[in-house]
């Protein structure tokens, strides 16, 4: 279940580099590719500061003058895409684990 | 290939890996020790040559991208002292427009493949095989009276032309200017038009040498250096009239277009 208090992990197999206006995410396991445009993009650089989903609905709220629920929508949306492609994966709700095991930067 | 058939198969083996390139040969060898050789295996009636140009122009490039080496599938060619690349599809007139520049004093560095060498957020095109491959009905059209040697090749219909002073080779490795996407859509003049960065590394992707996708190693070397090139390069779509008679203002288009650039 994804909600706001939902935080991420990018798995080791996938790669991500900003290139132009895009973010381009290579699953190497799967020897997929994709590209993330504009607002995609930078909530794809947000996700593995190991912010929540809310921390980074604001950031996207903030930085793109949207509204909050707007923000909200496109943040639930995309990580539920990006989980459901196997880019990325739920972590565990624990704090322990969370700081036993840092999320890797993209 | 364009006709649906497999040009070559790759299969892991209990003694290291195997390449095959069906009904013409077979190459096998261990990837993590290819000092210890390559084995060919051709099938009955493939002379020697053929299995040679097989391996340098089709298994090299794989073995080198394999190694860590950045190889993409293109044309190269001197303006300027820089390098112009042209990528593409088999078919799309790489092999003709580097032919072309090369008759008309701008020598060629490859025809087919390029190694591409990462200086900071630099790239360095390396000289490749000097030969280029046409299908037959190109080479009057592109040699007129001044052909060069032809090499037999048996396994395809096309031919191979040796480089000479009529079809001229760098020698050194140029600095990439310009990369243009080769394009096919039937238009009536030069049509060239700037590449995002984004669809450049999609573009990129389609023309890289990769043998084996389940190193990891590898391909994360080659995509964080697509990514460097594709952010770095000036990339452009380049259409143009598929007529012989039409190259020269082909070429002079894209001369003038890639002297133009910073």
């Amino acid at each position: 279940m994804i909600d706001l208090h939902t935080r991420v992990l990018i798995p080791k197999s996938v790669l991500a580099r900003r290139v132009g206006d895009e973010v381009i995410v290579l699953d190497m396991e799967r020897g997929e590719y994709f590209g993330l445009p504009a607002v995609g993009a930078r909530i794809w650089e947000l996700l593995p500061d190991g912010k929540s989903l809310a921390d980074v609905a604001d950031v996207v709220a903030s930085e793109y003058d949207v509204d909050r629920a707007a923000a909200e929508r496109d943040v639930l949306g995309l990580v539920a895409d990006l989980s459901d492609k196997g880019l990325l994966v739920i972590a565990p709700a624990c704090t322990a684990y969370c700081a036993m095991n840092p999320l890797q930067s993209g | 290939m364009s006709d649906g058939s497999v040009w070559f198969e790759y299969f892991f083996t209990a003694s290291g890996a195997l390449l095959r390139f069906p009904a013409l040969v077979d190459f096998s060898f261990d990837p993590a020790a290819l000092e210890l050789g390559i084995i060919a295996t051709p099938v009955l009636g493939l002379d020697e040559n053929a299995v040679a140009q097989i391996f340098e122009h089709h298994v090299m490039p794989m073995l080198l991208a394999d190694s860590g080496h950045l190889m993409v599938h293109g044309a190269a060619v001197d303006v300027g002292g820089c390098a112009t690349l042209f990528l593409g599809a088999s078919g799309r007139g790489k092999s003709t427009l580097a032919t072309s520049f090369a008759s008309a004093g701008l020598p060629f560095l490859s025809d087919d493949s390029i190694r591409l060498e990462m200086a900071g957020s630099k790239f360095f095109a390396h000289p490749g095989h000097p030969t280029v491959r046409l299908w037959r009905d190109s080479d009057e059209a592109l040699f007129g009276e001044r052909r060069p040697e032809r090499i037999p090749v048996s396994y395809t219909s096309k031919s191979r032309y040796a480089a000479s002073v009529d079809l001229l080779h760098a020698r050194e490795p140029l600095l990439v200017k310009a990369v243009y996407l080769l394009a096919n859509e039937g238009v009536d003049s030069v049509f060239i038009s700037p590449l995002a960065a984004n669809h450049a590394m999609m573009e990129f992707f389609e023309h890289v040498f990769i043998l084996d996708t389940r190193s990891s190693t590898i391909l994360a070397q080659h995509f964080q250096r697509l990514a460097t090139f594709a952010n770095n390069a000036h990339t452009f779509m380049l259409d143009y009239p598929r007529t012989y008679a039409r190259l020269p203002e082909v070429r002079a288009a894209i001369v003038h277009h890639a002297l133009s650039l910073p």
